[in-house]
């Protein structure tokens, strides 16, 4: 200890000794940086000189740039965000340089990863990497950031959980990569893998949905990425697999999210950026209820009441009720940035605040962060950056329940003539004993959860060696993301709800304290010879996960207090979730002049999660790109092909069971305060170990001259071993369930990425881009028992894991037992008969975006089609049972009756699941109209104060279309699970927002 | 010049490694071999926490079971919108072999069995020197083993039972009603040898629903009203005879007398229960009374049992049903659940009695129950037939909502007696094998 201390004081004061070189001459550099096409003047242009890191400058508003080096000679190199970098050596004192940088339209140039500190040129990158800049990412604002990254990416689908205010969304990259494990990718902001957990709140014990603690709740709780400031994004790079991002080793079977936030930049002058938007939240769409006022038919068999003499009964539209409050959002962002050759900062502060479109519910987030970045000397840079969010949503009780605590559950048992609503006393009452009043439920129930959340992530970067060809790095990056969410939820005593109880009053009080933290350290050698490169990179990798959610449920409140403290009967859960891995990695990168470039790699990881701590799980990867279009049999199409690549690529990447797989976590079984332990329902695997996903990507990529087109093209597939499955087990034994890596998958898919600019004028132009996802998994092998899996059990609809079909497949009353209509008609009873009536995964999603832009004039608008995919709709069930269906009464409801009952004359004799639907749709995701003032405007209106201005209107989620009957095809009771997502029961309904959003620089 | 910069080279490279090695020693290396942070280990639990756990466990799901008998022996109707399969199911006959309504109650079951299993695996392991500790844990494992299975066969019926126990589904068949009634049986014989062992000894305690009952000699007693009644059930009514002379059987006539027995008692304590099946009678939404329950009553004026109803008005309407009367068996959320009771013993014992002709001893014992109610005696029992009707109508009002009516008209064959109110609904016979037994 005591030598290495020595060392490292040896070495820190060896650099600060080290001699400075002196030179005889100074020279003064100054010129002008113009557009290529349009010769307008490109301010904040970074002008990098390759001998002097801590010389540089940035180009003014009128693209100008002046330089005073100490040397005879330099070699610039000039940078711009979304243009190809330039290099021009100079030689002695320059004026008037004048370099034109030409726009990057295909972004050949962006640098992506390939590893953990490693990157290439995307021209050169042997994986389909999706990457989303930060004006690509928000045109039209979010509430979260991942509702921005919806059909923008191909092969990363995005759908919301619920549409309840602060979220709730499912990140997928291509299609099911897991039936139980985690099937949310691995995120990093600027080198920390930060927490996308979605903690439960405790909302299930109030609407009995379930018990506390289950292993499938349905509280619809939030994902924790929605504490991240969209704003603060600077791009976000997507590893849709294993082929790419095999390094990140056994939790990366899922795809890792890299997001960069906004960084300093080297400016003349600090950049103060100010947005403030006002905008709207509305109901997107309504699923319908029936109106009696037109009906005769059914009256007096739905209610058990006799049929009015006149049909002059009340409409109420319920829908609109409870629903149709349009809420108001505004949100006010700042962000500073600025910076010298050796210091770079950026500061941003940001407060967000929404109602929802049901009273007494929605959302806010007050964020700030500061990045800063350091050259400490020519070698080493420091990049720190800490962010801080205070985040809250009110989001009401919404789903499934079992006592009719649930806003949409209770209305679908309350006909348009019955009134509910509050009465002029303030009162109110449950005239159709459905056991509680919605509007009360509104008015009184609090569904709150409260985040404090604090992340820091820190990177060093020490260039150790520079000479000859030779260059090695060291590079850390690690930090801490911290949260604590605090949830609440109250009901009052003296409700209808909880008079109904045996112990009225209720409050559910959960403190989560999570945290995760990761240290990466790396060592990065890049030798270079003519036109060939090797890249070699090592390191380790240590990674902790550490969460303790502690339940209390307070029930039979002594009075309308919600302080626990008072309470005739507590129960608590206490639900500590932690996780140690530690990897080891290895990667050789090796570059053939810019044409050939092949990769290799491995990584070791060990984890407490698995049944043998100590074993170390290893996952290779390897991928090889050729540049066609650089070899001399192009040079004939280079001037209408201007790009050709194919790439290849292989990798392996694991998913973990869940930590608390391993464990046999016993019952707990009181009786009268003594204490009781009880075999659970699920019982431990000791011997469990991650899954292990085998991927091969193959692609082709082109590009046409001048920026006119892409195409990007994979096509890849997928072999999922040791598949960890809650299997069914006989429930004679004891318990039902027991985790097992027990079958194998496969899953292939199609990606499709394609660019157009058929217009680029220097008034007029027009962008479009297309992203194309197909994915398609099957169960190849199944060495337990076919099990059903999500839902409400088969009579409802669940999910069905047999070898030979999609783990997504849906089966129903009809599938078991005889059935003329299915593949096996003459199945004994209670046995599969081969009938799936429906599949969750689409046959396709599409992203069609378009940007046309006039003058200062931009329309952006961005559809999203998802075709295909088929959603349990039991929304649905329950309003044909209360009565309330749109078509009830009609031939479509009489049909779904006969269906259930077994007396449809199509199928007479078999009971039927008739409430899965097909969940196609178009949604018009984002849509904005801005103006852009130019310099002379804003000089004229502002005499220079401001250094630009931008006005514009925008929506998200303004349009759907879709054959759906309930409010969104996107949705999911169960949360974001692996399998068993489409279930929808009483959600709350999806909005649509649109904002006025006036933008200005200082 | 350039061994000095070899020398920087090796200089700086061995500086970054310290670095990162001071970095490591920052960060620690967590223990990745931790045990479960979420609960104790079956090997480690406590004797005392797993017979607590096994009480405690017989309540798990246990509405399912109550409901499900309640409903099918048309005691009941459920009317509350959360869940419209209670009456599909439970009323409509269309019982789900893979689902909840059918599942619940039998997974639970075989849950405390498991439980009762690792105390017996405990009790084997007990030294010579404690066999009376080990007679003590086998005769309660066992006879908890028997309820737990009995209850499973009550609803399967023909269908039958597992009385082997493993993970796999193909491990162990279904055995018969027969055999599974056979297993019960000698179980419960086992268990009343063991209790009734010289030295015997319960080396733990049992919750306040097993009050009277908590040593080897008084949960004997216990075990043999067990036997009594799988005695009935399978019509062996000498057997039935002798195990309630040996059970707890008293001869009173006060409500007080009848209600003695075992329960599963509920609290609002810490990680346990309340009664699942108790509503607020005047606000009650989901558990009524159907109303021939009142109105096929023979003495409306005094019988005291109809107060196990709360009479509502408007009547509550839902499902295509609808009544006045809320069931109110159960008076708190901490109304203990009977197992067993005197009341249903000294049925037993009438039901034995009409069977071997002892008419006289039978109208003692139906008497002494109606005495109980507030009703008038009975004068005579005509014949067997008689008597059976006469047994059959205090059992209804005597033993309403504990889950015995279904059962009870089914082993007389008399199901198709039970009203069918709604179109298209059964009166099921046997629950379906649940889904996950069937390999």
């Amino acid at each position: 200890m005591k030598s290495i201390l020595r060392l490292f004081l040896l070495g820190a004061c060896f650099l600060a000794l080290r001699p400075m070189a002196l030179y005889s001459q100074e020279i003064t550099v100054s010129g002008t940086v113009l557009d290529a096409a349009t010769n307008e003047p490109l301010p904040g242009a970074i002008v990098q000189v390759k001998e002097i890191r801590s010389a540089g400058g940035v180009t003014n508003v009128n693209g100008k740039f002046r330089l005073l080096l100490k040397a005879e000679k330099a070699t610039l190199i000039i940078k711009l965000v979304g243009y190809k970098a330039r290099t021009v050596l100079v030689e002695g004192s320059k004026d008037d340089l004048v370099i034109k940088l030409t726009e990057d339209l295909l972004k050949a140039e962006e640098v992506l990863v390939t590893g953990v500190a490693t990157g290439v040129k995307r021209e050169n990158s042997p994986n389909a990497i999706g990457t989303i800049s930060s004006s690509e990412l928000l045109p039209a604002p979010a509430q979260t950031t991942e509702q921005a990254l919806a059909g923008k990416v191909a092969g990363l689908s995005i759908s919301q959980n619920t549409g309840a205010p602060g979220g709730g969304i499912s990140l997928n990259l291509r299609g099911v990569s897991t039936l139980v494990g985690n099937s949310q990718p691995l995120i990093f902001v600027d080198g920390v893998i930060i927490s996308n957990d979605q903690i439960q709140g405790g909302l299930d014990a109030l609407t009995a949905a379930t018990g506390v603690g289950s292993a499938r709740p349905q509280g619809q709780p939030t994902n924790r990425l929605a504490d991240l400031n969209p704003n603060d994004i600077a791009d976000i790079q997507v590893l849709k697999g294993p082929s790419a991002a095999a390094v990140y080793g056994a939790k990366a079977a899922a795809g890792v999210i890299l997001i960069t936030t906004k960084q300093g930049t080297l400016a003349e002058k600090t950049l103060i950026e100010v947005n403030q938007q006002f905008g709207f939240n509305s109901l997107l769409r309504k699923q319908g209820t029936r109106n009696w006022q037109s009906d005769t038919t059914g009256f007096f068999s739905a209610f058990g009441t006799p049929a009015p003499a006149s049909f002059a009964v009340p409409f109420i539209d319920y829908e609109e009720e409870l629903y149709g409050r349009t809420g108001f959002i505004n949100e006010t962002s700042v962000s500073v940035r600025g910076g010298n050759a050796s210091t770079l900062f950026f500061l941003s502060g940001s407060a967000r605040n929404e109602e929802g479109i049901v009273n007494n519910t929605g959302y806010r987030r007050y964020a700030t962060r500061l990045s800063v970045s350091h050259r400490l000397t020519n070698d080493i840079t420091i990049d720190g950056s800490a962010s801080y969010v205070n985040s809250g949503s009110d989001r009401g009780a919404t789903g499934n329940s079992n006592n009719n605590v649930s806003i949409g559950y209770a209305a679908a048992f309350m006909p348009s003539f019955v009134d509910y609503r509050r009465r002029p006393d303030g009162t109110f009452a449950d005239p159709n004993n459905i056991g509680s009043n919605p509007f009360e439920i509104i008015d009184q129930v609090v569904n709150d959860e409260r985040i404090n959340r604090v992340t820091a992530s820190g990177k060093f970067d020490w260039d150790l060696v520079k000479s000859g060809g030779h260059n090695l790095k060291f590079v850390a990056t690690g930090g801490v993301d911290f949260f604590s969410q605090v949830n609440q939820v109250f009901s009052p005593l003296n409700t209808i709800h909880e008079l109904a109880t045996g112990l009225p009053g209720r409050s559910i009080r959960t403190n989560t304290p999570s945290q995760f933290s990761n240290l990466y350290t790396s060592l990065v050698h890049r030798y270079q010879d003519g036109g060939l490169s090797f890249t070699t990179s090592a390191g380790v990798q240590f990674e902790n996960r550490n969460s303790n959610s502690v339940l209390v449920f307070a029930s039979g409140l002594a009075a309308e207090s919600d302080n626990i403290n008072q309470a005739a009967s507590i129960q608590q859960l206490q639900t500590v979730q932690k996780q140690f891995d530690q990897g080891i990695y290895f990667q050789e990168d090796v570059d053939i002049s810019g044409i050939f470039f092949l990769t290799a790699g491995l990584r070791m990881d060990r984890s407490s999660a698995n049944g043998d701590v100590d074993k170390f799980y290893l996952f290779p990867k390897g991928g090889a790109s050729v540049l066609l279009s650089k070899l001399s049999f192009w040079d004939g199409l280079r001037s209408t092909v201007e790009s050709a690549k194919l790439r290849v690529s292989a990798g392996q990447a694991g998913t973990f069971a869940p930590a608390i797989a391993k464990f046999t976590t016993l019952g707990v079984n009181n009786v009268s305060g003594a204490s009781g332990l009880s075999l659970p329902a699920r019982v431990g695997n000791p011997n469990i170990e991650p899954e292990r996903v085998t991927e091969i990507e193959f692609g082709a990529d082109f590009g046409l001259a001048k920026g006119l087109a892409s195409l990007e093209f994979t096509y890849f597939t997928r072999g999922i071993s040791g598949l960890i499955l809650e299997s069914q087990v006989a429930a004679s034994s004891g318990s039902t369930l027991q985790f097992k890596n027990g079958g194998e998958m496969s899953t292939n898919g199609i990606e499709i990425g394609l660019n157009l600019n058929p217009i680029r004028t220097a008034t007029f132009s027009w962008g479009s881009r297309i992203v194309f996802t197909r994915t398609r998994a099957e169960i190849t092998k199944l060495t337990v028992p076919a099990f059903q899996t999500g839902g409400f059990g088969v009579a409802l609809g669940a999910y069905t894991i047999r070898e030979g079909f999609a783990p997504t497949s849906i089966v129903g009353s009809q599938s078991f037992g005889p059935n003329p209509k299915a593949p096996n008609p003459n199945a004994p009873s209670g046995q599969f008969n081969g009938l799936i009536i429906g599949d969750e995964q689409p046959d396709f999603i599409l992203g069609f975006s378009n940007t046309l832009a006039y003058r200062g004039f931009e329309l952006y608008f961005l559809w999203e089609w998802k075709k295909g995919g088929d959603v349990i709709n039991l929304t649905r069930f329950l309003t044909d049972l209360g009565g309330t269906s749109a078509d009830w009464g009609q031939a479509s409801y009489l049909e779904r009756t006969a269906r259930r009952l077994g007396t449809s004359p199509n199928n007479p004799g078999v009971r039927e699941t008739p409430w899965v639907e097909d969940g196609s749709f178009i949604k018009l995701r984002e849509l904005t109209l801005s103006y852009t003032f130019n310099r002379d405007q804003t000089d004229k209106f502002f005499g220079g104060f401001i250094s630009n201005l931008k006005v514009s209107f925008t929506g998200r989620n303004l349009l759907l279309f879709t054959d759906y009957s309930g409010y969104d095809p996107e949705v999911s009771n169960f949360g974001s699970v692996a399998i068993g997502r489409s279930v929808d029961v009483t959600p709350f309904p999806s909005t649509r927002s649109y904002y006025f959003t006036l933008g200005f620089g200082l | 010049m350039r061994n000095q910069h070899l020398h920087f080279t090796l200089k700086r490279l061995t500086a970054s490694f310290s670095f990162l090695l001071l970095a490591l020693l920052f960060y620690g290396c967590p223990d990745r071999n931790f045990p479960n942070p979420n609960s104790a280990s079956e090997e480690t639990a406590s004797v005392q926490s797993i017979v607590t756990g096994t009480e405690g466990s017989m309540r798990n799901a246990l509405s399912f079971y109550i409901y499900g008998t309640s409903l099918i022996g048309r005691d009941a109707y459920y009317l509350g919108g959360d869940d419209p399969r209670f009456m599909s199911e439970y009323k409509g006959g269309a019982l789900d072999a893979g689902g909840p309504f059918v599942n619940n109650t039998w997974n639970a079951r075989y849950t405390a069995i498991a439980n009762a299993r690792i105390l017996l695996a405990r009790a084997a392991q007990e030294p010579a020197s404690r066999a009376g500790q080990r007679a003590g844990l086998e005769g309660f494992g066992k006879t908890i083993i028997a309820y737990q299975l009995l209850l499973n066969l009550n609803l399967t019926n023909e269908n039958g039972i597992k009385i082997g126990y493993s993970p796999d589904p193909a491990a162990f068949p279904f055995v018969s009603k027969a055999e599974g009634f056979a297993e019960i049986n000698r179980l419960l014989d086992e268990a009343y040898t063991s209790l009734t062992s010289e030295g015997a000894a319960f080396d733990f305690r049992l919750s306040s629903g097993f009050a009277g009952f908590n040593t080897p000699t008084t949960f004997a007693r216990f075990n043999r009203a067990l036997r009594a009644r799988t005695a009935a059930y399978t019509g062996d009514y000498t057997t039935c005879l002798t195990a309630l002379s040996n059970s707890f059987l008293t001869e009173v006539n006060t409500a007080a007398g009848m209600g003695v027995g075992v329960y599963h008692v509920y609290s609002t304590a810490a990680g346990d229960l309340l009664n699942p099946v108790f509503e607020p009678p005047a606000t009650a939404t989901r558990f009524f009374a159907q109303r021939d329950f009142f109105s096929q009553n023979q003495d409306t004026a005094n019988d005291a049992r109809l107060s196990k109803v709360f009479f509502r008005s408007p009547a509550v309407s839902n499902y295509g049903v609808s009544s006045n009367y809320a069931v109110s068996v159960y008076a708190s959320n901490t109304a203990p659940v009977a197992i067993i009771r005197n009341e249903e013993l000294l049925l037993l014992r009438a039901e034995a009695r009409i069977k071997t002709g002892d008419f006289a001893g039978a109208l003692a014992d139906l008497n002494r129950v109606r005495q109980a109610a507030g009703v008038a005696d009975y004068t005579a029992i005509a014949d067997e037939a008689d008597g059976i009707n006469k047994l059959l109508y205090e059992r209804r009002y005597s033993l309403f909502c504990e889950g015995h009516r279904w059962i009870d008209m089914r082993r007389f064959n008399r199901l198709g007696e039970l009203p069918i109110e709604r179109t298209g609904d059964v009166v099921a016979v046997n629950f379906p094998r649940p889904l996950s037994e069937i390999p």
